[in-house]
């Protein structure tokens, strides 16, 4: 009979220490997928500050950026805008360093023209399809816009235009 | 009585085993989660730090000149080439790939801080940035009469400046660097003997051609295509990582030659008067697009004076 009480004892103890032991991995089981998801979170987050930041440094790019007799300004170059989308489609250069993103300049002012620059188009145009690289399949998609002043060679006269960059994840 | 006896010795056996597996078993639960707690956290500060840099080199991009990098804690950062690309390692954990700037930079610094600046490569219009970047304790050591130029480069970096090697007082580390204008040659043996853990470069400015030693043996020589370079070959770790950065840099004047070439072009269609000598330009500028540097300066200097001249003649000026 007391042999009997003691088994059920036992029996009772390796319960409890197996269902603690299940718990405990199942805690640690979360705790380690919820720790990994926000390493993978801040990787992301980084990548959208690097994105949101190429607001400002992408028309920096010396392939867009007007310049004076070697004098770098604060303005895009149209004609140089236009050089830059054939590049951009016939290399790899630029589809290596961007990734997926779509960015695009639209003329605002002294006129909205929605007409796409090409090279027969050039004098009478209003947007510039930069880059163009939309995966077929993405999670998410941001959108960064601001304004830009753009700088028209033949008429060596000055618009405001938007830059608007499209990235895909 | 004595089955009994022996029953219960059996049960209290029993227990001790089970006591012995079970604690076993936590114990060695608590001993995983405890170090894949610390791999994690480990690998969170390495996101943050990479994020610190990232942040850092931006401000250089956009209004910095030079800065230092407060990186927090004592942290191993690489810098490597990966293709066509240059990549920060910190860690040897958390990667990041460096898009548009060139960067010269020893392979491997460790510390708490970095020193960055940023300087424009023109040849002779903008091409790139070139972000030079050390530890604060590495060493840069200009041996015998030095350039003007060297006053330029930000007293962030930790600078001196010997009319002889006897007079240098420093010791043989990696993180050292012997720097010389005139022919090291006479000083090689002395360096070998004395410093061979840490790196030389000579830069021959009159045939525009840097030389480095590693551990006192010569590794060869590269050209190099105006100041920024010449600071490029001072701050880079060695010969590959120079090559590295001077192949990333002449891709990248290929692409701007490229779209300068496009833009003559265009205008050149806007405007044919006779004296605007557009085609003239086209051909220096194609030389550069093809990635031709031999005679770049040379050729530098014609694309510059011709552009110089549309704008004398009234012509829209390229660049």
């Amino acid at each position: 009979m007391k042999s009997k009480k003691g088994q059920m004892q036992m029996q009772e103890t390796i319960l409890v220490v197996f269902i603690f032991l299940i718990l405990m991995i199942f805690g640690f089981v979360l705790f380690f997928k919820f720790t990994e998801q926000g390493i993978l979170q801040e990787y992301l987050n980084n990548e959208k500050i690097r994105f949101e930041a190429m607001i400002t440094t992408f028309p920096l790019l010396p392939e867009l950026r007007c310049s004076f007799l070697s004098q770098e300004a604060s303005c895009v170059d149209s004609y140089k805008l236009l050089g830059f989308k054939y590049m951009a489609k016939d290399n790899n250069f630029y589809r290596n360093k961007l990734g997926a993103m779509n960015i695009t300049i639209y003329s605002l002012y002294p006129e909205r023209n929605s007409k796409v620059c090409e090279l027969a188009t050039i004098n009478d145009c209003g947007a510039w399809d930069l880059y163009n690289n939309i995966p077929k399949k993405y999670k998410s998609k941001y959108v960064v816009r601001s304004p830009i002043s753009l700088y028209y060679p033949d008429k060596d006269s000055f618009g405001v235009g938007e830059i608007v960059i499209e990235w895909y994840n | 009585m004595k089955l009994l006896k022996s029953k219960k010795g059996l049960g209290e056996q029993f227990n001790w085993i089970f006591v012995v597996v079970a604690g076993g078993i936590i114990l060695a639960f608590l001993v995983t989660f405890t170090f894949r707690y610390i791999d994690l956290q480990n690998k969170k500060a390495n996101v943050e730090v990479g994020r610190t840099i990232d942040n850092n080199f931006r401000l250089l991009e956009t209004t910095e000149f030079s800065l230092p990098i407060d990186l927090g804690t004592e942290n191993k950062v690489e810098f490597f080439c990966l293709g066509d690309d240059q990549t920060v390692r910190v860690n040897s954990d958390y990667e990041q790939k460096v898009k548009d700037t060139i960067i010269f930079a020893p392979e491997i610094t460790r510390g708490k801080q970095l020193a960055a600046w940023i300087y424009n490569w023109e040849y002779p219009y903008l091409v790139s940035r070139f972000l030079y970047v050390s530890g604060l304790d590495n060493k840069y050591l200009f041996v015998g009469t030095t350039p003007d130029l060297v006053e330029d480069i930000p007293s962030l970096f930790n600078i001196e400046k010997v009319s002889g090697i006897s007079e240098a007082e420093v010791e043989d580390s990696v993180k050292t660097k012997f720097i010389y204008f005139e022919d090291p040659t006479a000083d090689l043996k002395t360096l070998k003997d004395k410093y061979s853990k840490s790196n030389i470069v000579y830069i021959d400015q009159e045939n525009k051609k840097v030389t480095f030693y590693e551990g006192g043996e010569d590794k060869g020589d590269r050209d190099y295509f105006g100041d920024a370079f010449l600071y490029g070959a001072i701050f880079a770790g060695d010969k590959s990582s120079y090559e590295c950065a001077l192949d990333r840099a002449i891709n990248k004047l290929k692409m701007v030659s490229k779209n300068y070439i496009y833009k003559t072009t265009y205008i050149s269609n806007v405007d044919r008067r006779a004296e605007c000598r557009y085609p003239l330009l086209k051909n220096y500028l194609d030389k550069f697009a093809s990635g031709n540097l031999e005679k770049g300066d040379e050729n530098k200097d014609l694309l510059d004076e011709t552009n110089k001249n549309l704008y004398g003649e009234g012509c829209p000026a390229v660049f």
